[in-house]
């Protein structure tokens, strides 16, 4: 708030020229009467954000499951898997667009690949998480392999997949964005036409919500993590 | 012999030392809007014959690249001069930016949209009346001059990614892109694709193409400077049009995505754009055709209010 009230009042004693920082009030003035179509870019961000995490975690939930039962694949493909944590979205992002064409399917892709390894890297350590002695416990019991993995190793790491998917999250609407701009639509596209405008209200605009969005699926993933499964979390997580 | 020698030498020295002094260079940045290629040939020409040094400007090209915001880089101060579009000069003034144009490379709009010979257009309009999807930056003028005029679906714009890709890739014969038509359909042809171009002037619109633009206050701070940047620059153009193999074998070591050969052919094709008529003075504006385009602008709802023209460029001997 401190950081808005002084933009304004730069620009407004004229200390900084609002052609090149936008001042709240510009943004207000741009965002009420325009709220269908920055809602729009919004909402279209927000379903590809959704999906591209979506897919993530159910990605990272299956390869992750197959490591903890194959753990020479682990140690096969893990070096593998950190190609998408090390990928420069913004290089392979055209060639998304010649693999998936214009539109959704390329910033679906973009969000999801620069948000698995968060959620990848979590679940796997969560899996790995397990004090041994509950094991052994397991197998006196005659548990097979099955029932101490659901039973066990997957109770016990929720919490280490809630913090992955809280990381993924924000990642997503980056990738989003950043797919946006190359496949067109949502707040990427919404961007890249209002800095073609010399819109910079417009373009300030779209960035704030932008990151309100990121800040948004923090707060959810962290609200719904802790009251959803409030009994699996640990007192240091 | 050797007092006469010693006499001679620091006379010299004297007289060198007396030149730098009296009039020391001014050290100036130039901001392009895309990479070095045959559209600034005449700036890289001054640059490299010493036309901008003999005009006591130490100049710097800043090259660029996709969204280089060259308009918001001469209003901030981070460049003296910049290369821009002549819409962007009045987008920029109606934002409340104080840019002024004084020099234009094209007196044609060389813009235009290819697409592969198949299709069989036979003109701008066949192209855009079509189902094709287009790649465009979005948002610009001229692309919301061309839907209102040829009434174009939103969905039919595609985000436009630089160079032929659009045009080469996968799908590029179900897709057409923007080009500069001297150049991308010339690359595309030697990549073995077969591509029909057309001049988005074909349309009406036709605003001048890769001015040079500097912020008001600027140039009325440093009138001489600006008028001896453009004195330097009208000699290199003229150079560059005589002969434009040095500057484009050197610029084709900057920009290695292009051949000299490539270059030579791009700088040919655009002579014609550069200089229509051979008794105009190349790089002059004239106030008419700021006041055409403010009026197609206006039109389309980019601009709000004209301005008298005078406001917005001035023409240097």
């Amino acid at each position: 708030m401190l950081l808005l009230g002084l933009l304004e009042a730069g620009v407004q004693l004229g200390w900084i020229s609002s052609y090149l920082i936008a001042p709240p009030s510009a943004m207000l003035r741009y965002a009420v009467p325009a709220w269908r179509d920055w809602g729009t870019a919004l909402f279209e961000t927000w379903t590809n954000a959704t999906l591209g995490l979506g897919l993530s975690v159910v990605f990272a939930l299956g390869v992750s499951v197959l490591f903890s039962y194959l753990p020479w694949v682990e140690r096969m493909f893990l070096p593998l898997m950190v190609f998408f944590q090390t990928v420069p979205i913004i290089a392979i992002a055209p060639l998304l667009v010649i693999w998936f064409g214009y539109g959704p399917k390329t910033v679906i892709a973009s969000a999801w690949i620069v948000s698995f390894f968060p959620v990848l890297s979590n679940g796997i350590f969560g899996f790995a998480q397990v004090d041994p002695r509950s094991i052994e416990l397991f197998r006196l019991m005659n548990a097979t392999p099955t029932k101490i993995f659901w039973g066990l190793r997957f109770p016990r790491s929720i919490p280490y997949w809630v913090q992955g998917i809280r990381l993924g999250s924000g990642l997503a609407v980056i990738g989003a964005i950043v797919g946006e701009f190359i496949a067109g639509g949502g707040l990427g596209g919404f961007i890249d036409s209002a800095r073609n405008q010399q819109r910079i209200d417009q373009v300030f605009f779209a960035v704030f919500i932008g990151t309100f969005l990121g800040l948004f699926y923090l707060k959810l993933i962290d609200v719904v993590g802790r009251t959803w499964f409030k009994r699996y979390f640990y007192p240091s997580v | 012999m050797s007092s006469v020698k010693s006499v001679f030498l620091a006379l010299s020295v004297f007289c060198v030392a007396g030149s730098v002094l009296a009039e020391p260079l001014v050290r100036a940045k130039l901001a392009l809007n895309w990479k070095p290629e045959p559209e600034f040939g005449g700036f890289y020409q001054a640059l490299w014959d010493g036309t901008y040094k003999k005009e006591g400007i130490d100049l710097e090209i800043v090259p660029g690249g996709s969204g280089q915001p060259v308009p918001q880089m001469i209003e901030s101060g981070t460049v003296d001069f910049g290369i821009v579009a002549q819409d962007e000069v009045l987008v920029s003034r109606e934002r409340g930016a104080n840019l002024v144009a004084i020099w234009t490379v094209y007196q044609n709009n060389p813009q235009g949209f290819m697409a592969a010979e198949k299709h069989g257009f036979k003109s701008l309009g066949d192209l855009l009346k079509s189902s094709l999807k287009i790649a465009i930056q979005k948002g610009m003028p001229y692309a919301l001059y061309l839907q209102k005029k040829y009434a174009i679906k939103e969905s039919r714009w595609i985000p436009y990614l630089g160079g032929i890709s659009q045009i080469s890739g996968i799908s590029g014969d179900t897709q057409a892109q923007q080009c500069f038509v001297t150049s991308e359909p010339e690359i595309a042809r030697a990549s073995g694709i077969r591509v029909n171009s057309f001049l988005i002037s074909e349309s009406g619109y036709n605003p001048y193409l890769a001015l040079v633009a500097v912020r008001k206050d600027f140039l009325e701070k440093k009138r001489d400077l600006v008028q001896r940047f453009v004195r330097a620059t009208r000699k290199g153009w003229q150079a560059y049009l005589s002969d434009p193999k040095t500057a484009n074998q050197a610029m084709a070591k900057i920009n290695t995505s292009l051949s000299t050969e490539r270059f030579q052919v791009i700088a040919k094709n655009q002579e014609i754009f550069v200089r229509p008529d051979r008794k105009a003075k190349i790089g002059e504006m004239a106030a008419s055709r700021w006041d055409q385009l403010q009026a197609q602008l206006q039109d389309v709802g980019v601009l709000r209010t004209a301005k008298p023209s005078s406001e917005l460029f001035i023409n240097f001997d």
